[in-house]
């Protein structure tokens, strides 16, 4: 029985090949597509995987608004936040803070710039990092204590052991190696070299504890409940908001915070500067479940249309005594077998895909059929659902059939479902074309945001040194006219900020405005920063050195001469502000540009020359001799600070890595939307198979009618235009809401235009067409005589 | 109207070659009744197909409606079935998705017809066969007799001036059948030429003569009454 069975499905499916390859292909990329999602979004829901007890890890999400500006989001925290955790919630939580910063490590000559994790003893009782050497629960207890990754150690030490060696930091301080941990996986927001403790005088932690300000928001804030719950957290943060922020009550800022698990944390902070949910894996998910749908919609749609051709076998078997149960069996077999054989070849597809989109995600995605068993089961289920879908309703139908009727009904047409396979197809298309015009808008945002950063750059590359304010103010201001005097270079100048940062130094001032608190963001720059980055002024004169160096002469960008109350950028000209000890005099007005990220609004940007505060030297090299340029710079870094490391980056591949990320994301739904469309035509060229089959009848007896080549091509292409034009009409208003409400998270969007919509449309039709005109164009070309015998 | 000589016919399949035409020559005249008659598997149908231009011979020549046609291309022929040739089928081969007037309807679309004039002949045509009064439905509503009318309605409509019939009593009862005959005949009379395959000697009677095929040649012709 089974037997019989497994060889008429198998020689059912080899009779009709290509039927059974269109459906084999659809439904494995099908399935290989929506199992590479599912493995993508299990690891962004598994970052830190190796927290013990991720249920109970927390992290403070700080909600800044200031008056008329924007504020920020922010995962860093007020320093002496800890201090008052403890005191409320005793052993009840165990509290630790978090605070990178780029330090130099030196073992002897052997020196280099890493990123150190600052945190508090009890740190590596919450972020259960795996030791190799040393003791996680009391490792950072001594001030001078210092826990290496392991790929540091061998770089530091060797093959000895590193345990009780010392390391100097920043070369003002000396730590002892008390840990080795095993190097950090891809997906934590905790990758650093290593990890040292927050006494110590490096510290920045250290350091804030000393200024004690609450408006200042410098190093994570980690929890690990025990006892304690999240509501006793959010008392304490809600006296914190009350206590320490009394200016809430007056002005328009606001202080809050939310609680955040761990593990979402990454979510938090993929979007620089702004709390942003996780819209792409919505995205990701949606399109996944679109993939299967789509796949599924076809092959039940193939199913069905083809069951019909099955009638009189049916009529045949039921005469010879076939019970219904028999004849159910067998045509959900052929079914059965597809999908199941689909699913195999998904996993092969699945294995071979993996590392490749592993490496254009820059993260590790794993698949082990044993460790995976889950995910394994929930495919199978899935795929005999859809074998299920695909082969329940011709059963159900066809075996009820009497004998006699299945054998009169054998000759014609299937007519009533006809018009469930139209409306599926149209779902189809519809699905298709909404994905276009999303992704496109995706595409064109991603490219937008970049290249709105990139504009910046203009003309020759620029090249930016990171670690200037490792320097004392003398060497600093060395550097950079030693810089600019240089004859390899084009020039150079100095910022307290630049692009991709995500340092801000925000002010609010209530004597700008009557009655009014004015926020706004202060940038220390040196006079050749306008000029090096081709900004014109748009009123008045540049900062001069010399002259307004230290001095309270400001240059506005046009949004906040708006701000502070000028209609026009002339006439804030030589305006002051302010008390005698706190004056700003505005001597220039420049246009708005993305300082920071496109992501956000141009904020109110108030210029000063303090170059004191400088933290990076942004230095112009000829494009056409970059090598020499480089060596320059490199000499002029080495003769003024022997001591540390010169760390730098042309601007344009600095900007190129922050945009990676988002493009990359938009490329993979790219990729995946493509493969939605692909399955969807794949469906379309098996149905037009169909179709232009079924109706060899009808196309014989209009050739013999005298219709021409042309005329039955016409009649087939357009009979698969009117749902491809439906589908358009239900597409597009979906669409263009999903575009709106993701545009909608960015300051400096794309338009909305109608092209990518008339794209979708104009490109679903041609390839439809694309996909029936061989078909119809075979089966019009084939002379009538033999058309109508076909019956 | 129609003259072939020495015409050629066989199909290949994988395996085997059948000849289904050998050497054939016939000649139909204006006005003629003719019906082909003979056993199956001996050309009748073969032959129908290539007087209606639906397949084209291996060799030999052919012309009709004054036209050499041996090698004309897939257009002309598209045309003269539009213009001249009328077709009634044993399985009637209605359309099953359109109405009764719709496929009446599809024979004048392929021809020069504005889409009133279409109207007036499918509904001149369907009152000449008696099925006016069905006009919406589908054919699947009507009996075979009805069916085969409404075949024979489209046949005409385009006021063709060869009505070519492959069995057309075949899938019919004796009363149908002697009415279909009956309609056949009248139209004939009417000035229409008329050819038609059968196996009913009863019904090759209406015919004015019978050419009867054997293995792909024609082994006689009888002229009735």
């Amino acid at each position: 029985m089974v037997r019989n069975l497994l060889t008429t499905g198998l020689r059912v499916l080899w009779k009709d090949r290509l039927y059974a390859a269109i459906n084999l292909v659809g439904l494995a990329v099908a399935f290989a597509a929506t199992l590479l999602i599912a493995l993508w979004i299990r690891y962004e829901l598994n970052w830190e995987p190796f927290l013990q007890q991720p249920e109970q890890t927390r992290l403070i999400l700080a909600h800044v608004r200031l008056p008329q500006n924007r504020g920020f989001d922010t995962l860093s925290n007020p320093v002496m936040m800890r201090a008052e955790f403890q005191t409320a919630l005793g052993d009840r939580a165990l509290v630790a803070r978090f605070s990178d910063q780029d330090v130099v490590l030196s073992v002897g000559d052997r020196r280099s710039n890493e990123k150190v994790g600052f945190v508090d003893p009890e740190f590596f009782r919450i972020v259960t990092m795996q030791f190799l050497a040393g003791d996680p629960a009391h490792a950072l207890d001594a001030p001078d204590s210092i826990v290496l990754s392991e790929s540091a150690a061998i770089k530091f030490f060797g093959a000895k052991s590193p345990l009780g060696e010392t390391i100097e930091l920043q070369n003002r301080a000396t730590a002892r190696v008390t840990g080795v941990i095993a190097d950090p996986p891809g997906n934590t927001m905790f990758r650093k070299t290593a990890f040292a403790a927050s006494l110590s005088p490096v510290s920045s932690i250290q350091a804030n504890e000393k200024i004690g300000r609450w408006s200042n928001f410098n190093a994570y804030e980690l929890i690990r409940l025990q006892g304690a719950t999240e509501a006793d957290i959010r008392r304490e943060l809600d006296r914190l908001t009350d206590q320490k922020y009394p200016e809430d009550k007056t002005g328009n800022s606001s202080h809050t915070f939310d609680i955040v698990a761990l593990r979402d944390a990454h979510f938090v902070h993929v979007v620089d500067g702004r709390a942003s949910g996780k819209t792409s894996l919505v995205t990701l998910a949606i399109v996944a479940v679109l993939i299967i749908a789509i796949a599924g919609v076809n092959f039940v749609n193939l199913a069905t249309a083809r069951a019909a051709r099955r009638t009189r076998e049916v009529g045949v078997r039921k005469s010879l005594g076939a019970t219904r149960r028999a004849i159910t069996l067998q045509l959900l077999t052929e079914p059965f077998l597809l999908t199941l054989a689909g699913l195999l070849l998904a996993f092969v597809l699945v294995e071979t895909a993996l590392p490749f989109l592993s490496d254009v995600l820059g993260a590790v995605l794993v698949f082990s059929y044993g460790r995976d068993w889950t995910l394994v089961l929930l495919a199978t289920f899935v795929a005999l659902l859809v074998g299920l879908l695909a082969g329940l309703y011709p059963a159900l139908i066809l075996s009820r059939l009497s004998p006699v009727e299945a054998l009169r009904a054998a000759g014609r047409s299937g007519g009533g479902s006809s018009r469930l396979r139209q409306a599926l197809v149209v779902a189809q298309f519809a699905a298709s074309i909404g994905l276009i015009v999303v992704t496109i808008f995706i595409q064109q945002q991603a490219e937008h945001a970049r290249d709105v950063n990139f504009t910046q750059i203009g003309g020759d590359p620029l090249v930016m040194i990171n670690n200037l304010a490792r320097l004392d103010d003398s060497t600093r201001k060395t550097m950079i006219e030693r810089l600019n005097a240089e004859p390899a270079l084009r020039g150079a100048t100095a910022a307290s900020t630049a692009q991709a940062d995500t340092a801000r130094n925000n002010d609010t001032r209530d004597d700008i405005r009557p009655g009014q608190q004015v926020s706004f963001q202060l940038v220390s720059v040196d006079p050749r920063f306008f000029p090096l980055h081709q900004f014109p002024l748009l009123a008045g004169r540049n900062l001069e050195a010399g002259r307004d160096e230290g001095q309270n002469d400001v240059i506005l960008n046009a949004t906040a001469s708006k701000l502070f109350g000028f209609v026009n950028p002339q006439d804030a000209i030589g305006r002051s502000f302010g008390s005698a000890e706190s004056r700003l005099t505005i001597i220039g007005v420049v246009p708005d540009f993305p300082l920071q990220s496109a992501r956000e609004n141009v904020g109110p940007l108030v210029f000063f020359h303090d170059p004191t505060i400088f933290r990076y030297a942004i230095v112009r090299v000829p494009g056409s001799s970059i090598r020499p340029a480089l060596q320059a710079i490199d000499r002029i870094w080495r003769d003024a600070a022997p001591t540390y490391p010169i760390v730098r980056e042309f601007a344009d591949e600095r900007l190129a890595r922050i945009w990676r990320a988002t493009q990359r994301e938009a490329d993979v739904l790219t990729g995946f939307a493509l493969v939605a469309v692909l399955i969807g035509c794949l469906g379309l060229l098996g149905l037009a198979a169909y179709t232009a089959e079924r109706r060899t009848k009808e196309i014989g007896i209009r050739k013999a009618m005298g219709a021409s080549t042309a005329d039955v091509v016409k009649l087939l292409v357009l009979q698969l235009t009117r749902p491809v034009i439906v589908a358009n009409l239900l597409a597009w208003p979906v669409a263009l809401w999903l575009v709106q409400r993701w545009l909608a998270g960015f300051a400096d969007r794309v338009p909305i235009e109608p092209w990518p919509f008339l794209v979708a449309s104009v490109g679903t039709l041609l390839l439809a067409w694309t996909v029936v005109s061989g078909h119809a164009l075979a089966v019009a070309r084939a002379r009538p005589a033999f058309a109508l015998r076909y019956e | 109207m129609i003259r072939l000589e020495n015409v050629t016919k066989s199909y290949r399949t994988d395996e085997v070659e059948t000849t289904a035409l050998a050497d054939l020559s016939l000649a139909i005249d204006p006005g003629e009744f003719v019906a082909i008659m003979g056993p199956s598997g001996c050309g009748k149908s073969t032959l129908l197909n290539i007087l209606g231009l639906l397949d084209k011979p291996d060799g030999g020549r052919m012309v009709a409606f004054g036209e050499e046609v041996s090698d004309a291309g897939e257009r002309k022929l598209a045309r003269l079935r539009a213009d001249s040739i009328g077709f009634v089928f044993q399985s009637f081969n209605l359309i099953d998705e359109l109405t009764v007037e719709e496929n009446v309807e599809v024979s004048l679309l392929y021809g020069s017809n504005g889409r009133s004039n279409r109207k007036q002949r499918v509904a001149d045509a369907l009152s000449r066969v008696g099925m006016a009064h069905r006009a919406r439905h589908r054919p699947q509503q009507l009996s075979g007799g009805q069916q085969q009318r409404v075949a024979i309605a489209r046949a005409i409509a385009s006021d063709p001036k060869l009505i070519l019939a492959d069995e057309p009593t075949g899938n019919l009862d004796t009363k149908n059948g002697d009415d279909v005959m009956a309609l056949l005949g009248e139209l004939n009379r009417a000035g229409r030429t008329v050819v038609m395959v059968t196996h009913s000697p009863d019904h090759a009677a209406y015919a004015k003569r019978t050419v009867s095929l054997l293995d792909g040649r024609v082994v006689a012709e009888t002229r009735n009454g």
